[in-house]
This record gives structure tokens, C-alpha cells and sequence, in this order.
């Protein structure tokens, strides 16, 4: 069969323009009070701005991620919702400019940029990779990798659209040996970010709690936006309970792979019972920070796991909507709960949490609705496009 | 007594068509016209079709109870053995070591909730079954292949010979056949 549906049927809907007019709002005003709060306390500014950044950054990566899995697999589920990952992999470079500010505030967040670190034994052994160079060289490599993965996959599925066939097994061989790669990259930016926050500690397990908590973060995303899709035209009789059902039990198998990475950290660390890999828990455990520990896997696994044990629900996009709202609440507290022990080591909250995460939120939607609005919602040139639509 | 004619009983009547769709289409006409002892019979799961005869199985609950014993009991048997009936001081930690038994119970949760879902699955649907009145209708053996077939039980309250073919041959099929007992 020939190419018989009509790009211009699938037009972004005008509504996208007053979300990406409300999000630039929202943005600029919390992106304001937030700079007011680095003139108040710069330490805080920074290490609250690296939680939000990582928050929103990690659903642009992961939606990358989804991408290149939907070439590989074929999956239906994802192939309605193939523009919206494409639009969020291709703000990727943006996050990159967003993190530039950590140029002049590395002391604040990194603890091994200090300059007492010359002085701590353990961290002068690992001053080959722990330095500010390379970590400004690995970031560049980090986000040109990204961004020529992303936008290679993004232009040939728009060459996909004019009626290119060959490009469908294209995209698939640049999938392969990119998610590959992805993993890997994606792991060591979690080692530099994240993991060196507490430089003494180390967990090989580390990067792929962050692959599977990025895969989790942009599945929530996916969901939000499929809901937000399904209730206007043209996606309106594309977007089925069949497509929020694989959503919802995606959403339940990372919930549990959040908890089976989790837990398998912790008991490699609890079974050593070597002081060094002890510490990084021991600091989770003090301070107030235990009657945070545990609520978290309460409300982070269980409460999801059984909530999203119903079919039904799954079935009902506004109420498996809810349970995503609720589960990306969730992931800031895990993010938080990564971060910030490293800093405090009492249990502390700053109004600079939530407006820096307000202020990257907001002006991120603003450039993933207008990447969004570039091109038609459904990828009309997929040869596997017809088996979604069920007809012709 | 009815007054039957003479040969073997009347299992029920069946229809029999040449897609899913027809097939999901008479489901739905049948579910409405308010039968009860009626099933679908295809080569495939058909989409629709189960939703259209409105069945409710129980298979969720039980593989949820099952998971539920599996944890319960796995995460209490390491319990007794290690804190009531044999405590041993392993490395210096305390008896009720709850994080080295969160494996061994996830493992037994799954076990039982696969047993239970596969096991279940066959008894709820009433197997083993060596015999069943649908195989003596000789166009059946194509349901493994490539038709589609419906069947009212004559157990159905609804049930009548002449009224019921009638409605059957309504659903436009490709033939009506007679089941025999």
C-alpha cells in the first residue's frame, strides 16, 4: 500500500500555544525569584538548581532513549507518541546551555573541587578522573553525542515523512549501536553528577539506577502528554485505552525495576559492611533524613506497585494520568534524596528547591512544545503507521 | 420429559463465521439478546471478543493471592527460622536481618503468583477436559486454523431450537450446525 495519510490531518492542535505561552510565564517568573535567591545564598542556589536541572533533563534523555527503543522494537504503543520523544530528545542541547552556569558555582556543589580535597588522600587517588577539566571535556562529549544522535534520528524521520523508505531501517541501525552507547554515556554523566557528589563513595550499580529511573521519568512524561493529546483533535481516536494500558504497565514494570535496583544496591553495600561504601547509606540514615528514607520506598514503590496492579486503571487515561503526576512528584523526592544528604546533613528543604525545579520546568516546556509544533503529531510516513489506525 | 426426538441430545447450536470481526459483532448481538450459556471459540485470542461477552474472571484476584501467600510466607518462614527457632549471628548483625530476606521472598512471591496464574488459568476453565460436544460438529476442526464459531448451549434458559437458529442465522454466518450431546 502507498503512503495515504495526510500530514496536514495531523497537525499540532492550536491549544499547544497558550500551554507554551502559560509555560514561558511560569518559567520566567520562577527563573527571576530564583536568581534573587543566588544573590541570598549562592550555595544554596546551586545545589538546588542541579536537582531541579537533573529532574527535567532526565525526562528529554529518557525520551531518547524511548525513541531509539521504538525503532528497534517496532512497538505500536510508541510509535503514536514517536513525535513527542523526538521533540523532547531534540531540547537536549538546551539543557547543555543550562548547565553552563556551573562554571562558577563547581565548589558549591562538588564537594572534590574544593580546594581542602588536595589534602583528603582518598580523592587525590582518583584525581585522574575527579578534575575539572576533563569533567568540562566529558560534558562537551556528553551532549555532542546526544545531540548528534538525536537530531540524526529526529531528520530522518522527517525525511520518513516525504515518502523515504529507506530511511526506516536507517533509523533501526543507528538505534542499535546507539542505545548501546547511550547506556553507557548516560551512566558515566550519573557517575560525574551524581555519584561524585559524595566523592569517597562509589557503586558500580549507580549508572543503570539512572538509566532505569530515566526511563521511568520520561514514561511519566509520555503518559502526561498522551493524556493531554487523547483529549483533543487529531490524536483524539488514535490515542486508544489499548496505548494507556501499555503506558500503564511500562509504568508498573520500572516502578518495580526503581525498587529491584534499589534494593540490590543497598544489599551489595549491607552485605560488604565496608565503611566506605557504608557511609553513603549512614548519611541517609542520621540526621532526620531516616524519616524520609523510609516513607520514600513506601511512596515510591508500594503505593504505585499496587495502585497500577489494576487493569482497569490502566485502561482509564485520567486516572492513570494521576498516577503519574503522583509518580513524578516522586521522582524529585528520590532525586532530592540522592542529592542532598551529600550537602546537609540534617534533613532540609529551601523554597530555592521548588522554584529552580518551577524555573527549568517552565522554560523547558516552553522549548519542547515549540520543538512539538514543528512537525505533524503522527510520523504519517511510518510503513507501520496503518496497524495503529486500523483501517485502509 | 421434552417431547425430544429420537438419537442424541441437543448440546446447542452453532454458528459459524469467516472473521474476528463477524464473530466480535455476534458476540455483542448475542450478549444483548440476553443468552447466558454461550461461549466464542477461535484460532486466537480474537480482540473485542472477550469484552463482548461481558466475562468476568476471577484470575486477577487469585494470582494476587497467591503473590500475597508467596510473600507472606516466604518473609515469615526466614523469620522463624533465623529470629525464633535457630538465631545465628551472622557477622555481627542483628537477628532480624529483613534486607537479606527481601530475594528469597520476591522470588516466592512470583513463584506462587506464576503457579496459581498458570494452574488457575487451567481450572477456571475447566481442563482437563478429554471430552467436549463442539468436536463432533465436523466443520469445527477448522477453529484451530482459520474460522470463527459461535455456540448456545441448549442449557440456556433462553434457549429454543426453531427461535434460537433463527437468531443465529440473523448474525449472518456462513452455516448454523447442530451440536450434538
Amino acid at each position: 500500500m502507498s503512503q495515504v495519510y495526510e500530514a496536514s490531518r495531523y497537525q499540532p492542535p492550536s491549544a499547544l500555544d497558550g500551554v507554551q505561552t502559560k509555560a514561558l510565564i511560569v518559567g520566567v517568573v520562577a527563573a527571576a525569584i530564583s536568581i534573587a535567591g543566588f544573590f541570598l545564598d549562592r550555595t544554596q542556589f546551586f545545589q538546588s538548581y542541579l536537582v531541579g536541572w537533573i529532574f527535567w533533563f532526565v525526562i528529554a534523555l529518557g525520551c531518547l532513549g524511548w525513541t531509539m527503543i521504538q525503532h528497534l522494537t517496532g512497538g505500536l504503543w510508541a510509535l503514536v507518541l514517536r513525535r513527542v520523544l523526538e521533540a523532547a530528545a531534540r531540547t537536549l542541547p538546551f539543557f547543555g546551555l543550562l548547565f553552563l552556569p556551573f562554571v562558577f558555582g563547581m565548589e558549591e556543589v562538588w564537594s572534590w573541587t574544593r580546594p581542602e580535597a588536595a589534602n583528603d588522600p582518598l580523592i587525590q587517588e582518583k584525581v585522574g578522573y575527579l578534575n575539572q577539566p576533563f569533567f568540562w571535556g566529558r560534558f562537551a562529549f556528553y551532549f555532542v553525542f546526544w545531540t548528534v544522535l538525536a537530531f540524526l534520528l529526529s531528520r530522518n524521520s522527517a525525511k520518513q515523512d516525504e515518502g523515504d523508505e529507506k530511511v526506516t531501517v536507517r533509523m533501526r541501525m543507528i538505534s542499535g549501536p546507539g542505545i548501546v552507547l547511550f547506556v553507557l554515556i548516560g551512566s558515566f554523566a550519573s557517575f560525574d553528577w551524581l555519584m561524585s557528589l559524595e566523592p569517597h563513595w562509589f557503586s558500580s550499580l549507580f549508572g543503570f539506577y539512572f538509566i532505569s529511573s530515566t526511563a521511568l521519568a520520561a514514561m511519566l512524561f509520555m503518559i502526561v502528554c498522551a493524556w493531554w493529546l487523547h483529549r483533543q483533535q487529531p490524536l483524539d481516536d488514535v490515542l486508544t485505552k489499548r496505548h494507556f494500558h501499555d503506558y500503564g504497565k511500562f509504568t508498573l514494570a520500572l516502578v518495580m525495576f526503581w525498587a529491584y535496583m534499589t534494593l540490590s544496591q543497598f544489599l551489595i553495600t549491607w552485605s560488604g559492611h565496608i565503611p566506605e561504601f557504608t557511609q553513603w547509606y549512614d548519611a541517609r540514615n542520621t540526621g532526620g533524613w531516616k524519616s524520609y528514607t523510609v516513607p520514600l520506598i513506601v511512596l515510591h514503590f508500594f503505593v504505585p506497585f499496587l495502585i497500577l496492579l489494576s487493569a482497569s486503571l490502566k485502561k482509564q487515561p485520567s486516572k492513570l494520568v494521576l498516577v503519574a503526576l503522583y509518580m513524578l512528584v516522586m521522582r524529585f523526592f528520590d532525586l532530592y534524596w540522592q542529592a542532598a544528604p551529600n550537602w546537609h546533613e540534617t534533613l532540609t528543604f529551601h523554597w530555592l528547591d521548588v522554584t529552580t525545579l518551577v524555573a527549568v520546568g517552565g522554560l523547558w516546556l516552553f522549548v519542547f512544545v515549540r520543538e512539538l509544533k514543528r512537525r505533524a503529531l503522527l510520523p504519517v510516513g511510518d510503513p507501520y503507521l496503518k496497524e495503529v489506525l486500523g483501517h485502509v | 420429559m421434552a417431547t425430544q426426538q429420537k438419537g442424541p441430545q441437543l448440546h446447542g447450536l452453532m454458528a459459524e463465521f469467516a472473521t474476528p470481526t463477524a464473530l466480535v459483532a455476534a458476540a455483542e448481538a448475542t450478549r444483548d439478546a440476553g443468552f447466558a450459556n454461550w461461549n466464542c471459540y477461535s484460532p486466537y485470542p480474537v480482540e473485542g471478543a472477550w469484552e463482548a461477552m461481558g466475562h468476568k474472571t476471577p484470575m486477577s484476584k487469585l494470582t494476587f493471592l497467591g503473590g500475597l501467600t508467596g510473600a507472606v510466607s516466604a518473609f515469615g518462614f526466614i523469620t522463624w527460622t533465623q529470629v525464633v527457632d535457630y538465631a545465628w549471628n551472622v557477622g555481627g548483625r542483628p537477628t532480624f536481618s529483613w534486607p537479606a530476606w527481601i530475594p528469597p521472598t520476591f522470588e516466592t512471591t512470583i513463584l506462587l503468583a506464576g503457579l496459581t496464574a498458570g494452574i488457575g488459568m487451567l481450572a477456571v476453565n475447566g481442563f482437563p477436559q478429554p471430552y467436549h460436544p463442539v468436536f463432533n460438529v465436523p466443520e469445527f476442526v477448522r477453529a484451530s486454523n482459520d474460522r470463527y464459531f459461535l455456540v448456545i448451549e441448549s442449557a440456556d434458559p433462553k434457549f429454543d431450537r426453531a427461535a434460537t437458529t433463527d437468531f443465529l442465522r440473523g448474525l449472518d454466518p456462513i452455516g448454523v450446525h447442530e451440536v450434538d450431546e
